[in-house]
């Protein structure tokens, strides 16, 4: 068993130099771009996962584990060690499922880069463009692995393979071994249990926020001589925790073409799988003014993936941000598809409740045929006196290449989710901020405004 | 998310996982009460001791550990000398729980001198797995946080220990998975929730959630040497007191997650059965066994088949042409004749082999850095094959038997053999040794004086009132 596995070739190699190479000057203006959209996006959902009492007693926890707190917990008073200050930011990203990803990988590098960088940057008094530089290099060489990764069924991407994102800003950052980060990396991924979300299990919010912790673990155990073995990636992503790495795809049109260009930005604060039914109905009722006792019934037909978030009767605001009937009946009550429309008061609206038993969704086999390129979903609504609407939607609002959220969307989104957490004026200031982090010499101007 | 529709459809659901119940309540439920009812004073006299002595050993490895040069950084970097409740075992710093444990299972796991529990014989074979480099580290930290006596913290390792132990047997963590990092921080947990006097519904809830936060960390890092490696256990210590933490806050796990993590994504089933079969009346504590070598656990039969070869034919380097070593399968994947890391050493029979042969000893000093520039050792150990003999296999897990063969370069062929290694249940040794095991790690960092004194508070310490009697003995004084 000892010996070496042949090395497949010099994928990574070539991942670690696009991650080194990266520069404001020399990286196209539309990539940099992109890096500040996700940067506001997700520091907004940070912003906004911190007015949860359970993220606050855990960022506190934090807080008080802390040896050098030179690190800000965004959204609150404290400052923590980096690597808890990266747990408190990645727990709070995914609190309300308001976080960008991408349509290719299933899973969100940009969480993992900007929860791991934004507290070793501060930790290493790191400019705002230097930081920007490494954000991107992280959603890279992340999603790159993702994209070259099949997981095992059963396994949730969070606290999976987008924990390589952050290990890479956090190493840039920290000025690390590159390749020997992200190899040592791999092996403190977790065993996520994809069960978890539709559940309403919360334990699934704190994968993201351990994953963005094990980031800046790594590049700190690198620079303190820990060493890992020379193919974590494949061991881990093609044997361990996914069933096959293929390693051509991590490197196609790489130069070229560039993920974070890919990104998605959501409209809607529940999982991205909900959004294309979610547009259909909206569609629908954009044409046609109905109550909901109007309806008869409603059939969704959209891809596996979607179909299986199908609980009717979800128990707690995290497994409703996993549920098609729930979502659909709570637009239709309430016209909401905010934050509050899966709030616990929400869920025990019996308008919703009874209307959600109504909604029927179903695989549909031409429709995966098309995924992951299109995101399709058809919906039909049956109404009491026989009519019927129907509405099919190819992608959902808020992806790059369909709808995408403008500037002018995404700093509305930003600033509504931050007002929650922080003074609207400060969140004015803080964003700013975020559209000119190049000007900042030293991150800690920036995270400043981030603080209560 | 990816796996959502294939979990619905997907023939693991089948009826090889469970649903999580034993009986009418459920095994994890069924564990919790097991957990928070348990206390010191009704426990069976060699649980006692076994307690005792897992304490005193692990505390002795973590010592032995906490010197090296990386563990030394990663305690700097997570402790600082005064102004946190925890002990960051042989520096003179302090910490929160949540890093000393990190810092502390890390150490611990360093050496690979740490002691394990062995799965009873039986079908299906199960590996060994090394609860306490998790388990002690938690509840240590936590114990002094929390101000415990003696005795919750002695408890807190016998229920801990029990329900790693018994997720280990109760599923197969996948072969390619190093199991550090995995199941024992569930233990790490249960321990931190037992200190912190939870509820049985609070110790539900962090049994739940510890496994959520189980690694899947890759063996190949031991093979070669990964460094990393050492900080699974860290991590999970860290995990289980993270989870007690998380239980409190009111986070929540899946109704099943032990289903899900041990029968599904790192194991291919689990049996709740298992899980609590004989809960309270076999304490699985008592069946740990100690290790005298600080290798995996697998080659110590070839050394003691080598110590034994010596004793009768006193053989100097010299006289040696080649040496062959027959053992069990998982020994014989040990074969490594040029470990590049001292971790790789710990993974090589021949290593080890050659150390009896050339320095007569197997001890720490022969698995350190340094001594991998030992010429002679590693001129022996090039010569060293390490075989399968199947019918070795064929009698594990009941006897792991190894034989060495040395062929002189005269021609002559000598040779030994030993059905197990010492240590365990079934070769049990006396507490002195455990004690003279202790005595050469603490002694180099404690002193003779000192290393004496937490002999004698571990040996006694359910007398003992505030933890921090003990904790305050385990880093050096002197500087």
């Amino acid at each position: 068993m000892s010996g070496e596995k042949p090395v497949i070739n010099d994928y990574l190699d070539r991942l670690v130099d696009l991650a080194t190479s990266i520069s404001l000057e020399r990286t196209p203006s539309t990539v940099v771009r992109e890096g500040k959209r996700t940067l506001i996006d997700t520091a907004g959902t940070i912003l906004n996962g911190m007015a949860n009492v359970q993220v606050q007693a855990l960022a506190k926890k934090m807080a008080e584990a802390s040896i050098s707190p030179y690190s800000t917990i965004l959204g609150s008073n404290l400052m923590a060690d980096a690597m808890w200050a990266a747990f408190s930011h990645g727990t709070a990203g995914v609190w309300h499922e308001f976080e960008t990803g991408n349509r290719f990988i299933e899973g969100s590098p940009a969480l993992y880069s900007i929860s791991a960088g934004l507290p070793v940057a501060e930790r290493e008094r790191i400019s705002g463009k230097r930081l920007l530089e490494t954000l991107i290099a992280g959603y890279e060489v992340g999603a790159r692995v993702g994209l070259a990764t099949t997981l095992r069924p059963g396994i949730d991407p969070h606290g999976s393979w987008p924990i390589v994102a952050g290990a890479v800003t956090a190493g840039l950052l920290s000025g690390t071994d590159l390749r020997k980060t992200i190899n040592l990396v791999t092996s403190l991924n977790l065993a996520s249990s994809s069960h978890a979300a539709p559940e309403g299990a919360t334990i699934r919010n704190v994968y993201a926020g351990f994953g963005s912790a094990m980031g800046v673990l790594a590049a700190d155990l690198a620079k303190d001589g820990f060493s890992a073995e020379r193919n974590g990636v494949t061991t881990i992503f093609g044997t361990i925790a996914g069933v096959f790495f293929d390693f051509e795809k991590a490197l196609e049109e790489i130069g070229d073409r560039w993920e974070i260009e890919r990104s998605f930005y959501k409209p809607y604060a529940c999982s991205r799988h909900i959004h294309p039914a979610l547009d259909g109905l909206i569609a629908i009722l954009r044409n046609r003014e109905l109550h909901p006792n109007d309806i008869e019934r409603i059939e969704v037909f959209t891809y596996g993936m979607a179909s299986s978030l199908n609980r009717i009767l979800p128990q707690n605001p995290l497994s409703a941000r996993f549920s098609i009937p729930y979502t659909l009946a709570a637009y239709l009550v309430a016209k909401d598809v905010g934050v509050s429309a899966h709030q616990e008061e929400a869920l025990h609206n019996p308008e919703i409740q009874e209307l959600s038993t109504k909604i029927i969704v179903q695989e549909d086999q031409e429709i995966n045929g098309r995924t992951p390129h299109e995101r399709p979903a058809r919906v039909r609504f049956y109404l009491k006196g026989g009519e019927l609407l129907e509405q099919s939607v190819e992608l959902p609002r808020g992806e790059f290449d369909h709808q995408p959220l403008s500037d002018e969307e995404l700093n509305a989104k930003f600033l509504k989710l931050a007002s929650e957490t922080v003074r609207r004026q400060q969140a004015e200031a803080l964003l700013d901020r975020l559209w000119h982090i190049e000007l900042a010499s030293d991150i800690r101007e920036v995270m400043t405004s981030g603080r209560l | 998310m990816p796996g959502y529709d294939l979990i619905i459809r997907s023939p693991l659901k089948g009826p090889l996982v469970h649903d999580g119940q034993h009986g009418k309540k459920s095994a994890t439920r069924v564990l919790a009460e097991y957990a928070t009812s348990i206390e010191w004073n009704n426990l069976p006299p060699e649980v006692m001791e076994h307690s005792r002595r897992i304490l005193l050993d692990t505390i002795g490895v973590t010592l032995g550990g906490s010197a090296e040069s990386e563990a030394t950084a990663l305690a700097h970097r997570l402790g600082r000398p005064d102004g946190k409740p925890s002990t960051l075992i042989g520096h003179r710093l302090r910490a929160s729980p949540l890093n000393a444990a990190l810092t502390n299972g890390t150490a611990a796991c360093w050496m690979d001198f740490d002691s394990g529990h062995r799965p009873p014989p039986g079908k299906p074979l199960l590996p060994a797995a090394h609860p306490p480099i998790h388990l002690i580290p938690a509840a240590l930290a936590m114990a002094e946080a929390k101000a415990s006596s003696g005795k919750e913290l002695l408890a807190a390792l016998v229920v801990g220990y029990d329900a790693g132990a018994r997720i280990g047997m109760a599923s197969r963590v996948r072969a390619e998975i190093h199991c550090h990092g995995t199941h024992h921080n569930v233990a790490a947990g249960v321990a931190a929730a037992h200190i912190m006097k939870y509820s049985t519904e609070q110790m539900e809830s962090t049994i739940g959630l510890a496994a959520h936060l189980a690694l899947m960390p890759s063996f190949e890092n031991a093979y070669q040497g990964g460094t990393v490696r050492n900080t699974y256990a860290g991590v999970g210590a860290a995990a289980g007191i993270l989870a007690a933490e998380l239980a409190l806050i009111g986070f929540i796990p899946e109704k099943d997650a032990l289903g899900s993590v041990y029968g599904e994504v790192i194991s291919p089933w689990f049996d709740p059965d298992r899980l609590v079969d004989d809960l309270g009346k076999r304490f699985e504590i008592t069946q740990g066994f100690i290790k005298l070598y600080p290798m995996c656990r697998f080659g110590h039969p070839a050394i003691e088949a080598t110590q034994k070869l010596i004793q009768q034919y006193p053989l100097s380097p010299d006289e040696i042409e080649r040496v062959e070593v027959h053992t069990f399968d998982w020994a014989a994947t040990l074969n490594e004749r040029n470990p590049k890391t001292d971790l790789a050493a710990k993974f090589s029979v021949p290593w080890a082999v050659a150390c009896i042969l050339v320095r007569r000893s197997a001890g720490p000093d022969e698995f350190r850095t340094q001594a991998l520039e030992d010429k002679e050792v590693r001129a022996v150990a090039g010569r060293v094959a390490v075989r399968e003999d199947p019918r070795y296999s064929a009698m594990t897990p009941f006897k792991r038997p190894a034989r060495v063969s040395v062929h002189t370069k005269n021609g002559k062929v000598f040779q030994a053999e030993v059905e197990r290694s010492s240590g365990g249940p079934d070769a049990p040794i006396p507490r002195e040794k455990v004690i003279e095991k202790f005595r050469l790690l603490a002694d180099p960092v404690l002193g003779l004086k000192q290393s004496t004194a937490v002999v004698e508070k571990v040996m006694h310490l359910e007398e003992e009132p505030d933890i921090r009697e003990l904790t305050r003995l385990i880093v050096p004084t002197h500087i």
